[in-house]
């Protein structure tokens, strides 16, 4: 009995210093918000030069930029976990693994696989319990909107235009999340059927499928509609007739996988339907 | 003796290079922690890092002289072959089958063996490489396969284009010790073999008909010197992808220095592209430290200048 007991007492103590001394880096500003959301202020030791939110994001020391983090600032920061995204940094991934460090990628393509995500970094950093309260506060903010969208009837539903970049022009398809933002606010993705999630469009196929809405997903000091109109042919298209274009909402809530994309998902809806 | 002074200048100066080099870095750590607990992994990386720019180094800057002198073009450089089209296109292929990232050095190693085999194949006539047509060969390949990476980034996206971009950038960051050993092999070979040659080499770039005169069996050396420098450069491209001006500016400035006597040139050539490479390297890592900025553009950065005060003063002669 006694022995258990100073079994127990010896577990107790070793995890709680292990739990005190965890030391995460994050290199992509999308797991840097869930690390904040979850309360981790203190225990992140780095983040990528990218990483531009919360505002204490900016404080933390530099492990390098997104696509090419520092090894030597990595190892000094001596990290228990560094999280990462997929594809872009799929070498770097390698490059940590190769020294030994324990990586995870989170790298969601819809909201499920976010919240998945969320929750896999509430276990591995020991705050399953703020994550279940993230993923629960998300939850009820897609219900919000989607329980207001699921009344648009089918034919009235926008046609959107998302304008991932202007030159060469490119949007986003099935597979992206921001296509399952859009299905959510009820409106209709003129490039859902698109081979790749991210993908070049020609400005004829835009023309000829005829959004009745267009969000440009990037920062420009110009109005939007101004930037648009200036394009050969496209004062034919129904949204720059009615002049909802719009380029007012922070990319960075809209295709960052983090805890702010529901923000955007509201802010989406506003867009779509203003009426309400 | 004066060769002897420059060499042993040249030593010290990459001693130097060296030791700055291991206690500089995007970390301040004391010199006196450097080797202690953790921090020892720190300073194994710099390590590796520095093994790699000497590699680099001395095999481009090399491979550099070999071609300029038996093509007798001051524009040859070691990518000439389209070898670093080729590693490239192997590359962004294996990322999109989805083979494990592990094997991409290899991948690149074969996709520049390749891309070799084909120039010399396409030069080749009758037996005989002549100096144009192994130029305009090596152009070509480079060309189509370029394309064919743009036509694949073009269909695939982000995935491949990365694997580009890290390809055409180049970088020193392998902290891949075995790798590194195993590119060292061939690189350290084949640098010794070409050594051996060097007296060749000297005859070779004074004309081919002249080499022949000397009882030279110019085709035969000349297909084992292509064929070495590819084999180098296909194994450098695969630890650091495609560094650029280090193997056709330094060549051209140690010939400045000291002159075309391939005996001379070779092993001075060896250790002042190592101590380019090395401070290049270590530029890139602390200029803007922890961002890292791309080697070749700091290469490209120090290098022309230097080339260009050698180039006017050479002239004034």
């Amino acid at each position: 009995m006694k022995q258990i007991i100073l079994l127990i007492f010896f577990f107790l103590t070793f995890f709680s210093a292990a739990e005190a001394g965890q030391r995460y880096i994050s290199l992509a500003p999308s797991t840097t918000e869930i690390l904040f959301a979850l309360g981790l202020d203190k225990e992140i030791v780095g983040v990528s030069s990218y990483c531009n939110y919360p505002p204490q994001a900016k404080t933390k020391p530099k492990a390098g930029s997104f696509s090419s983090p520092n090894m030597e600032m990595i190892i000094f920061l001596k990290p228990d976990y560094i999280f990462c995204t997929g594809l872009e940094q799929a070498p770097v991934v390698t490059q940590l693994r190769q020294l030994n460090l324990n990586v995870y990628v989170s790298d969601p393509v819809n909201m499920e696989e976010l919240f998945d995500s969320i929750r896999e970094i509430g276990k591995l950093t020991g705050r399953s319990a703020e994550a279940a309260a993230l993923i629960g506060r998300m939850q009820e903010e897609v219900k919000t909107v989607s329980s207001k969208a699921k009344l648009t009837p089918e034919n009235k539903k926008v046609k959107v235009f998302i304008e991932i970049w202007h030159e060469p022009l490119m949007t986003a398809a099935k597979g992206s999340i921001v296509d399952e933002l859009i299905t959510l606010a009820g409106g209709i993705n003129i490039a859902h059927n698109l081979p790749r999630p991210y993908c070049n469009i020609s400005a004829e196929k835009v023309i000829s499928l005829n959004p009745q809405c267009i969000i440009m997903a990037y920062m420009d000091k110009e109005p939007s509609l101004r930037l648009i109109k200036q394009r050969f042919g496209w004062d034919k298209i129904e949204a720059v007739k009615s002049e909802r274009a719009f380029n007012d909402i922070d990319p960075d809530i809209l295709l960052r996988p983090g805890p702010r994309i529901t923000r955007g998902l509201a802010e989406l809806y506003k867009r779509l339907y203003p009426e309400g | 003796m004066y060769f002897k002074k420059r060499f042993v200048i040249l030593f010290l100066l990459l001693g130097l290079a060296i030791i700055f080099g291991l206690i500089k870095g995007a970390v301040n750590i004391p010199l006196s922690n450097l080797l202690l607990g953790d921090n020892r992994v720190i300073f194994n990386l710099r390590l590796l890092r520095i093994i790699a720019a000497i590699l680099v180094g001395s095999g481009l800057a090399v491979s550099g002289i070999v071609l300029q002198a038996i093509l007798r073009n001051p524009l040859a450089e070691p990518y000439l072959l389209g070898t670093s089209s080729g590693a490239g296109l192997a590359a962004v292929v294996a990322v999109i089958a989805g083979v494990s990232r592990i094997y991409l050095p290899l991948a690149a190693f074969l996709g520049a063996v390749l891309s070799i085999i084909i120039v010399y194949n396409l030069a080749r006539e009758r037996g005989i490489i002549a100096d144009q047509s192994l130029i305009l060969s090596g152009v070509i390949i480079s060309v189509v396969f370029s394309s064919i990476i743009v036509f694949l980034v073009s269909l695939f996206g982000n995935e491949a284009m990365h694997e580009m971009n890290w390809w055409l950038w180049g970088s020193l960051q392998v902290y891949d010790h075995k790798l590194i050993f195993l590119v060292a092999l061939p690189v350290v070979l084949g640098i010794c073999a070409i050594y051996l040659f060097s007296q060749d080499l000297n005859a070779i770039s004074m004309g081919e008909d002249e080499a022949k005169h000397l009882g030279i069996n110019t085709q035969a050396i000349k297909k084992i010197l292509i064929l070495i420098t590819a084999l180098i450069t296909a194994s450098l491209i695969c630890i650091c992808g495609i560094i650029g001006f280090v193997g056709l500016i330094v060549p051209h400035m140690m010939r400045m220095v000291v002159g075309p006597n391939h005996k001379i040139l070779i092993p001075l050539t060896c250790l002042a592209a190592s101590v380019f490479v090395v401070l290049c390297d270590l530029l890139s890592r602390t200029l803007f430290a922890p961002v890292e900025i791309p080697i070749g553009v700091i290469t490209a950065i120090i290098g022309a200048p230097v080339f260009i005060i050698l180039l006017k003063k050479g002239k004034r002669i």
